[in-house]
């Protein structure tokens, strides 16, 4: 159960860190438009 | 005086997606797969890991960032860069800071050749039941001619993708080869998780031994650890942010790639502690964990393939494959660098890498026939590219902390406060305490009766005269760097950066 538990808050806790960041970063540049990059202001 | 600026428009990533997938193949390498797994069970498992969130939060993410504002700003490698950020009487701290990696890069290329040779052991079915792999792994080793074929392959292949460019090249291979790496990654973990037994090996690798938290060395591992896998410091996050949109975020991709990185660490984790511990007693599994890099994936890792289901035709060629994939995507980021400050130094890309392959693949040669020449260069110049991180967070304050966190922040989809310029202060402390440590190991541990000895592959002394010859071979080619490497953006007319140009 120990090793359950603590495999889940590493393994699972970092996958769902890092999914919650590309859906950001995807989410951001959603809002943003292409545009916005090619801009410089 | 500086180089006409390039008309030519320079190649950007065609997206957020593509950048961040080269920048985690950059970061994960080798390392992560044979040197994490040991790493984080031999000290304290969860706490290990503890330590590995904290020093990426303090240590990696703000060094890229800065890394980051470097390149995109300045629109150069890693010389141009320091020059154009803090005048051009540091030029040679950029040449510093890519000659580390460019000595990483001689020997990596060994490295990778060996993955890929594995490889071609693992699909032609060489990793049977019995097979006697410290003899398999010795006679390849013993063998020149296969070492310094496999290296001229891997350099070679790496020459070839990044002869091509961004577009062309890397971008593309990366846009595919890092989600693949990461499929793989996840194949061997399920994998290993289902193997009868390998609870044992999750525990070693997760369950924390509180009272390691109270250790200071458990600390100096984990910081050493996040040092050398994700990149901050070693100048390639800095290189492909010159190719970074207008515009593009900061913290947000910095925080993205640590984040992917750390993952890809606990994946390979997963598979090979998993598998060593579900088809082996403890013993072994702690005798493989100590027995080096080269020892766990190649001697003990390998041995286990004939003795798991589909082993021997499925799952080592993908376990070596997934080496060699996160090996050259490291490798790319490696050539790119010296290729870029090549480049900025006035010779086109098509005449430059041939010439880095050359030189790659003859300066190689050494560590491909000598593995304790190769050991010197992996502890030299892994030590010294601490010092990469050092001479960053110099720059930003040179460059003036709090300007360079506005620039940030600017740009950024989540705050750059000032947490980010309290850590970049801080940060000469925490590494006056890894560096120092190291120092100190070289003097205690590694060579206690022979420190003085530049010989002598792990002494003090052969530390400190391969880096203070870089440093003055850099500091006496620092005027003609910085009058040789064209202008970019911050370049004022007289080829001084535009703190200089203030000053």
């Amino acid at each position: 159960m120990e090793v359950v538990v603590w495999t889940l808050i590493f393994l699972g806790g970092t996958a769902l860190v890092l999914a919650f960041l590309v859906y950001w970063a995807w989410k951001k540049d959603r809002e943003k438009g292409e545009q916005y990059y090619r801009s410089d202001s | 005086m500086a180089q006409e600026a390039p008309t030519a428009k320079r190649e950007v990533f065609g997206s957020r997606f593509t950048f961040v997938a080269a920048a985690i193949g950059m970061a994960v390498g080798t390392g992560n797969i044979w040197r994490f797994p040991r790493e984080a069970g031999l000290n304290g498992g969860g706490a290990f890991l503890i330590a590995l969130v904290v020093a990426n939060l303090v240590w990696a993410i703000p060094i890229l960032m800065s890394e980051s504002l470097l390149g995109s700003k300045s629109r150069h490698g890693t010389i141009g860069a320091f020059r154009d950020f803090m005048g051009r009487r540091f030029a040679w701290m950029g040449g510093f800071m890519g000659f580390v990696t460019v000595g990483i890069m001689f020997y990596y290329s060994v490295v990778c050749g060996w993955a890929i040779r594995y490889f071609v052991y693992a699909i032609t079915g060489r990793f049977e039941s019995g097979t006697d792999t410290q003899a398999l792994w010795d006679g390849f080793t013993a063998t020149p001619w296969q070492t310094i074929l496999f290296h001229a392959i891997a350099i070679g292949i790496v020459g070839l993708i990044v002869y091509r460019g961004l577009k062309r090249g890397f971008e593309i291979i990366l846009k595919y080869v890092i989600p693949l790496l990461f499929v793989l990654l996840v194949i061997l973990a399920i994998r290993a998780m289902t193997l009868s037994g390998s609870s044992e090996g999750l525990r070693f690798l997760f369950v924390p031994d509180w009272g390691q938290l109270g250790n200071a060395e458990l600390w100096l591992r984990a910081f050493s650890q996040m040092a050398f896998s994700t990149g901050a410091g070693w100048g390639l996050y800095l290189t492909y942010s010159v190719y970074m949109r207008r515009r593009e975020d900061f913290a947000l991709n910095a925080s993205t790639v640590c984040a992917g990185n750390l993952f890809a660490s606990l994946l390979a984790g997963v598979a090979v502690m998993g598998t060593i511990f579900a088809l082996r007693t403890q013993d072994f599994a702690e005798e493989a964990a100590g027995s080096g890099n080269e020892g766990l994936a190649f001697i003990f890792f390998a041995e286990l393939f004939g003795e798991m289901p589909g082993g021997t035709w499925f799952f080592a060629p993908l376990f070596f494959l997934a080496l060699a994939l996160a090996g050259v995507s490291s490798l790319i980021a490696m050539m790119e660098l010296t290729t870029r400050n090549v480049e900025d130094l006035g010779m086109p890309r098509r005449r430059a890498v041939p010439w880095i392959v050359l030189v790659a693949f003859i300066v190689g040669i050494p560590s491909a026939i000598s593995l304790d020449f190769l050991a010197n260069q992996d502890f030299v110049w892994g030590v010294g590219l601490l010092i990469g991180g050092l001479l960053a967070a110099i720059a930003m304050m040179k460059y003036g902390v709090e300007r360079a966190r506005a620039e940030l922040d600017a740009s950024s989809d989540f705050r750059v406060g000032r947490w980010w310029s309290g850590l970049i202060w801080i940060f000469p402390v925490m590494f006056v305490i890894l560096f120092g440590w190291w120092i100190q190991q070289t003097v205690t541990e590694f060579a206690p009766d022979d420190w003085y000895n530049p010989f002598e592959p792990f002494s003090l002394m052969t530390l400190l005269v391969q880096w203070v010859a870089l440093a003055v071979v850099m500091l006496v080619l620092n005027n003609w760097l910085s009058r040789r490497v064209s202008a970019g953006p911050m370049t004022t007319p007289t080829g001084a950066g535009s703190v200089t140009a203030a000053e």
